[in-house]
């Protein structure tokens, strides 16, 4: 049996994982969002560094492809003074058909502090917490959670909405597959805030309803009635497997153009994890809209990312 | 050695038996059945000093069960189960006879292969029985040498726990054990819709972020086993039915469920998070309880263990990393009975049943070499490692389980457990 993060706490009463938003309350969401703010401060001056977690190592472990997570985790543990070593499947013995456990069994014996894992099978981050007294911070795991893109996203929708209580989200396109929409409709959700998705069917199937989200028929049902708008991306390989007929029947029919954008809502934030298929999920015009807020994600990303791993380590003995 | 079995509850209906009263073994053979009522035989001989005598109040005193499909890997696979291990498993669990599946490395799916396992197990209290593959390799494309495997001693086909592609391939294996008078066991899934789902699609899958295998799949596989059953009339059984709704009342076919299914659902993968041993297939779904009334209306008409050990290299890894499948063969006749409540019941599905099905003696009276359980309702326990069985992904760890056996009997074979 794999241990949820709630059961494993660190002296300050935080959770030495983050492993997803599912199960987090409010109060420990708006701590992290909280802490997020005051990191951001920290990226706008001059020396962009302070000796929180100094001393501390920590390992980033992708086993997928990432450009922007990596990054934006590299940065925010710098930031905050920690020791970065970095890794990828490419160059991890897993291509030689090493186990995921048996690969964080060598890292531990090197005693790293935190983990920030990003992995293909949907648990990944689970195993290895239920397994290990360091950190683990999911980085995104299979198609089940993206907990700090999630956090991101709810940071930037707060800056610019506020009170995140009764706000209507909408996220369009691949919602089956998307752990960026599972973070962010848990997440959301706690927060107060209602979830509508919308999709072609074998994208955004029905069984979202039993999460408490709406499922609306099309785009257009969306545009006058929500306060953000997520965009996701989508991935062209599901094209080969039937999920799609064509990225131009995608683009037409749940694409976001001008015409669309024009019947959103005048504070409506039009947002996309990136990164951006332009000419598919969102036409390149739309992105010059001053309700993108698309830019702002990428920033908050690195306060969120700061936020996680202070919370995570700092109940640790040595900080 | 004798031992009097006194007092219990001796069940055997097809002898005419459903009684208290008093079972007497002699050097592995059944010495003599008295019964209470309507009254205690006047002919029932006095006990000698040198007999054990077991106080049975309570208890059912009645065949060994039979399961229709067990994994062992004495054949290439010994990290996983030996004969060794899965006979002391399987007798705790109240097995008698174990019908062994086509796995391993090599498959069953050739006489030489037959011989050799059955050879292998002949030393065991245990009956063992083979299933061979209906094709070679359990690839699904040619047929394997299905009479030569007769002849070697297998009691019935089987298509591995994966079902065959190709409906032609599979209708001219049905048509050719049709012939040959050999019952076969098939999977009810559509491979296309299984995909690469691990669980049931559903509430539970969305949510915690794993791929699903719909419903459908199971219905659409179970309706091309009826349909070809009825084209070529062959003994079949379908196996393992995971949800009630999918099963067609005019069916022909025999059905048969896992019981670790009668208690477990797919609300089990989130409770416990990820746990590999859940990753089953085809996996729990969501209405446990509509089987349970399947098997009370015999709507199922089996239940088995689809006892599949893994050891921990294989389960130490993310839950669609796994090997799927579970252990069983140690707790489900508890889990069962947890579920059902109804000794009677049970026993048909995990005796009587499968053992008409295959063609196997299950008999209790005088003069026949001893194949009996004790088995106590009233037990409680709670499953937990280490087990006999070489596998450590038992599903039922930690749930309270009711019923459990407490001796079984095998010729001059026997063993008692402290329940």
């Amino acid at each position: 049996m794999m241990e949820t993060e709630s059961n494993k706490s660190t002296k300050t009463e935080w959770p030495k994982d983050m492993l997803g938003l599912r199960g987090k309350t409010e109060a420990q969401l708006t701590r992290i969002l909280d802490t997020a703010v005051q990191f951001r401060t920290v990226s706008n001056r001059a020396v962009k560094k302070v000796p929180t977690l100094r001393g501390r190592t920590v390992i980033m472990a992708f086993f997928e492809n990432s450009t922007r997570t990596k990054l934006s985790f590299e940065v925010a543990a710098k930031r905050l003074s920690a020791d970065v070593i970095s890794f990828s499947a490419a160059t991890s013995s897993s291509k030689k058909g090493e186990t995921l456990l048996d690969t964080a069994k060598n890292l531990d014996a090197m005693s790293p502090d935190a983990m920030v894992l990003r992995h293909s099978q949907t648990g990944a981050p689970h195993l290895l917490a239920s397994h290990f007294d360091w950190s683990v911070i999911n980085a995104g795991d299979g198609m089940n959670e993206h907990p700090s893109q999630g956090l991101l996203d709810m940071l930037t929708m707060r800056d610019h909405l506020g009170d995140l209580r009764g706000k209507r989200v909408g996220i369009v396109g691949d919602i089956r597959h998307s752990r960026v929409a599972r973070s962010n409709i848990f997440g959301l959700q706690t927060m107060g805030a209602t979830v509508c998705i919308a999709g072609p069917g074998t994208m955004c199937p029905k069984e979202y309803v039993g999460l408490g989200v709406e499922i609306a028929h099309s785009i257009d049902e969306l545009l006058d009635s929500v306060d953000a708008l997520m965009m996701l991306r989508v991935q062209r390989e599901r094209l080969g497997r039937a999920m799609l007929p064509s990225v131009e029947e995608y683009a037409s029919l749940y694409g976001l153009n001008m015409d669309r954008l024009r019947r959103c809502q005048s504070h409506c934030l039009i947002m996309h994890p990136g990164p951006i298929n332009h000419g598919v999920e969102m036409m390149p015009d739309v992105l010059d809209d001053p309700r993108s807020v698309v830019m702002k994600q990428v920033t908050n990303g690195i306060a969120i990312r700061m936020a996680l791993l202070h919370l995570a380590l700092s109940g640790q003995s040595g900080v | 050695m004798r031992f009097v079995l006194k007092g219990g509850r001796v069940y055997c209906p097809q002898d005419g038996l459903d009684t208290i009263g008093d079972v007497w073994i002699s050097d592995g053979v059944i010495e003599g059945i008295y019964p209470h009522y309507p009254q205690v035989d006047r002919d029932t001989p006095e006990i000698p000093e040198t007999a054990t005598v077991i106080d049975c109040t309570g208890k059912w005193i009645a065949p060994g069960l039979v399961d229709v499909r067990t994994f062992c890997g004495e054949l290439g696979v010994q990290h996983r189960e030996t004969f060794d291990t899965l006979t002391t498993a399987a007798m705790a669990g109240g097995y008698t006879d174990l019908v062994l599946g086509p796995w391993g490395a090599p498959c069953v799916d050739n006489p030489a292969v037959v011989t050799d396992l059955l050879a292998r197990s002949a030393k065991y209290p245990i009956r063992y029985h083979a299933l061979g593959s209906l094709t070679t390799g359990l690839e699904g494309k040619e047929l394997a040498e299905l009479g030569l495997m007769q002849r070697a001693g297998i009691i019935g086909l089987c298509d591995g726990n994966r079902p065959i592609v190709s409906t032609v391939v599979l209708r001219r294996a049905l048509q050719y054990a049709e012939r040959l008078g050999l019952p076969v066991f098939l999977t009810p899934s559509d491979p296309d819709l299984r995909a690469e789902g691990v669980m049931h699609e559903g509430a539970v899958s969305t949510k915690i972020g794993l791929a699903g295998i719909p419903l459908s799949s199971e219905q659409i596989g179970l309706s091309r086993i009826n349909a070809l059953q009825i084209d070529t009339e062959v003994e079949c059984c379908a196996l393992p039915i995971g949800d009630a709704v999918t099963i067609e009342s005019t069916s022909n076919i025999l059905c048969a469920t896992t019981a670790r299914s009668l208690l477990l659902s797919d609300a089990s993968v989130e409770i416990d998070l990820y746990n590999p041993s859940l990753y089953i297939l085809p996996p729990l779904r969501d209405e446990p309880d509509g089987l349970v009334d399947a098997v009370k209306a015999n709507q199922i008409q089996i239940i088995f263990s689809d006892h599949t050990p893994l050891t921990r290299v294989e389960q130490d890894c993310e839950f669609a990393m796994s090997l799927p499948g579970a252990m069983g063969i140690e707790t489900s006749l508890s889990a069962a009975y947890t579920a059902v409540q109804d000794v009677s019941c049970l026993w048909e599905a995990m005796c009587f049943a499968p053992a008409r099905f295959l063609g196997i003696s299950k008999r209790l009276h005088v003069g026949s070499n001893a194949d009996i359980v004790l088995f106590d309702p009233s037990a409680e326990w709670v499953p937990s490692a280490p087990f006999r069985s070489k596998g450590i992904n038992e599903p039922l760890i930690g749930k309270t389980l009711f019923g459990r056996v407490c001796a079984v009997f095998i010729n001059e074979h026997v063993q008692f457990y402290d329940i």
